[in-house]
């Protein structure tokens, strides 16, 4: 992308309010996951003499079951939420950028075997597909992020797929592989960096994804043991929402907070990287 | 001819799918870590009973003899008995899939409508203070996860009002069953599952009413001098209907998902929290039976919102 077009997408985006708002919420989470360790707040499994205290000044969001501050422990959710919608979206990115740019420049019997398995890929159960590798497999956080880049890769793969097969064509690429680049080079140096826009637009919507299906997960109890998760806290709270209703209530709205500031963003980068829907 | 063609088409690549889901449902289950005939015979057995199970189910074959015997039997429509029940997999099943789909089925239609209806709206008066409510609205409608909207349905509704009851299909007591009793034991399910569905569909029927809106022919209606209100209903709200039955079939492929989460938070009995059991209890063969009848329902639906497609749009591409 030149530097015009750097500029038109930000301009873009600034002029879309809703997108700027989700932006910044997006960086206020991320700050908050880097800086934990060095954030005013308690121990999030430092134990105390107060279980099932509603919110108060001293604990914003109350505590839980065991007397843990809950506004830590959610606060320290911030990171698995985050590390798994970002790792498991680019993974995603990064197998469907390989694949769809590969089928759509070379196409032929490549092309033909990635359409169908992105076919099928479509059409099939994918969370139940993801309950049963994570419960199988074992829970481990990493172990999470590589399934669900592993079955969300498809839709990545067909958007390429297409900007690959449109911008094959191009002048610029005619013009080097005359000038003798390897097709590798070709796709991965002129197709694929100009026709990524729409698979980066779609990668950030699928963070968002991501952290609900990891909270679905965490919730259904599949989660990492060894790591605090907002689905996990819900689920530690499901019990005792009728008497202490702050334990599942505040993991759940931080979830909407930030899921909604990031398909803000999305939507808003998928219409500044695409002129002809800006009118709308 | 090419209709025909093309839905012929879908149904083999449908079938297809459902094979790919039992190759993977085989091989998941057989490289998944601990011992099948382990799991089968009981964590105290002893190692002859071991063995025996093993032999039995003939677990010391090699895996693609196995594999191939599975399939054989698959394609014969026998699932096997499961582990924990002991009655046939398509007979459990069977008997929790009316549930499930009387779920789904309800929210996704009940979604569909009001999500036309909230597009076509702020597409009516985009722009404007409306418009801007209802798409952040929508934003947040399909950014909240279900779950934990249905556990604050039943505070709400079902612990502080005591309006609707927080979980089952029916009453305990056989003299208050009936539609009603349903009806009432359905409300915040649905609704906790609806809620969702509407935030996609207003999204997708906003842009496509937007779009619609400044298409040449809706001018020259307004041109001609048809009224706004007739050319909206008629014309412009029209367009937006082919996207909306798209996009629920995508949601019917998201039905395992909704179906676990919901099921598993109102102790709905369907299929979803069924199969979630089986996988929490290793039950493998109900973990695959129940994994293969799912898809094959949710490859049914597509095939039909394909067949839906070809019948309504005209102009519908056949690649």
């Amino acid at each position: 992308m030149n530097l015009r077009g750097k500029g038109r997408l930000i301009r873009e985006l600034v002029r879309q309010k809703m997108a700027m708002i989700g932006f910044f919420v997006v960086c206020i989470f991320f700050l908050i996951a880097v800086l934990l360790q060095s954030l005013p707040i308690p121990d999030p499994f430092a134990l105390s003499l107060y279980p099932f205290h509603p919110p108060s000044s001293e604990h914003f969001m109350g505590t839980d079951n065991l007397g843990r501050d809950l506004f830590s422990r959610v606060l320290w959710g911030t990171r698995a939420s985050l590390l798994v919608g970002i790792l498991s979206a680019g993974l995603s990115a990064v197998i469907g950028i390989i694949i769809g740019g590969i089928a759509g420049y070379y196409g032929g019997w490549i092309d033909d075997l990635s359409s169908r398995i992105t076919d099928v890929f479509l059409v099939m159960p994918i969370f139940f597909l993801l309950i049963l590798i994570v419960s199988l497999f074992g829970s481990h956080i990493f172990f999470a992020i590589f399934s669900i880049g592993l079955v969300t890769w498809p839709r990545n793969a067909r958007i390429m797929r297409a900007q690959a097969l449109a911008l094959k064509k191009r002048a610029y690429v005619t013009a080097a592989i005359g000038s003798g680049a390897s097709s590798l080079r070709v796709l991965f140096f002129h197709v694929v960096p100009n026709g990524v826009s729409p698979v980066i637009a779609y990668t950030v919507i699928l963070i968002g994804q991501a952290v609900l299906v990891e909270a679905g997960l965490s919730f259904l109890g599949l989660g990492d043991p060894n790591v605090i998760s907002w689905g996990q806290l819900i689920r530690s709270g499901q019990q005792s929402f009728a008497n202490a209703w702050w334990i599942s209530f505040f993991p759940g709205l931080m979830l909407v907070v930030m899921v909604s500031a990031v398909n803000f963003f999305g939507d808003g980068l998928s219409v500044a990287l695409n002129p002809r829907m800006m009118r709308r | 001819m090419e209709r025909i063609a093309y839905l012929i088409r879908r149904i083999l690549e449908m079938i297809l799918v459902v094979l790919v889901v039992a190759v993977l449902n085989f091989t998941l289950i057989h490289l998944a870590p601990g011992d099948v005939a382990v799991y089968m015979a009981g964590m105290e057995a002893g190692p002859e009973y071991i063995a025996t199970i093993r032999h039995e189910y003939g677990l010391d074959l090699p895996l693609h003899i196995q594999m191939g015997r599975y399939m054989s039997r698959f394609l014969h429509g026998d699932f096997g008995r499961s582990f924990t029940r002991g009655e046939p997999v398509v007979d459990i099943i069977m008997n929790r899939m009316p549930a499930t789909l009387l779920l789904m089925g309800s929210s996704l239609i009940l979604g569909a409508v009001l999500g036309t209806l909230g597009g076509a709206l702020a597409a009516r008066h985009i722009g404007s203070k409306v418009d801007y409510l209802i798409s952040g609205l929508c934003v947040a409608a399909y950014s909240t996860p279900v779950f934990w909207l249905g556990l604050i349905l039943i505070y709400a509704f079902s612990v502080h009002l005591n309006w609707f009851p927080s979980s089952g299909m029916m009453s305990f007591l056989e003299e208050q069953r009936g539609i009603v009793d349903t009806l009432r034991h359905m409300a915040l399910p649905v609704l906790s599952l609806t809620v969702y569905f509407i935030g996609q569909n207003i999204k997708v029927a906003r842009a496509s009413v937007a779009e619609a809106m400044q298409d040449d022919y809706i001018t020259t209606f307004r041109a001609v001098g048809f009224r706004e209100r007739t050319v909206f209903l008629n014309h412009a709200l029209r367009n937006a209907l082919l996207p909306i039955v798209s996009m629920t079939g995508l949601q019917f492929t998201q039905l395992t998902a909704g179906a676990v989460l919901t099921e598993t938070v109102f102790s709905w009995p369907g299929m979803g929290q069924l199969v979630f059991q089986a996988v929490l209890s290793r039950d493998y063969p109900l973990i695959m039976g129940g994994y293969i009848l799912m898809s094959i329902m949710v490859v049914l639906f597509t095939l039909l919102v394909d067949f839906i497609y070809v019948v309504l749009d005209p102009r519908i591409e056949l690649k």
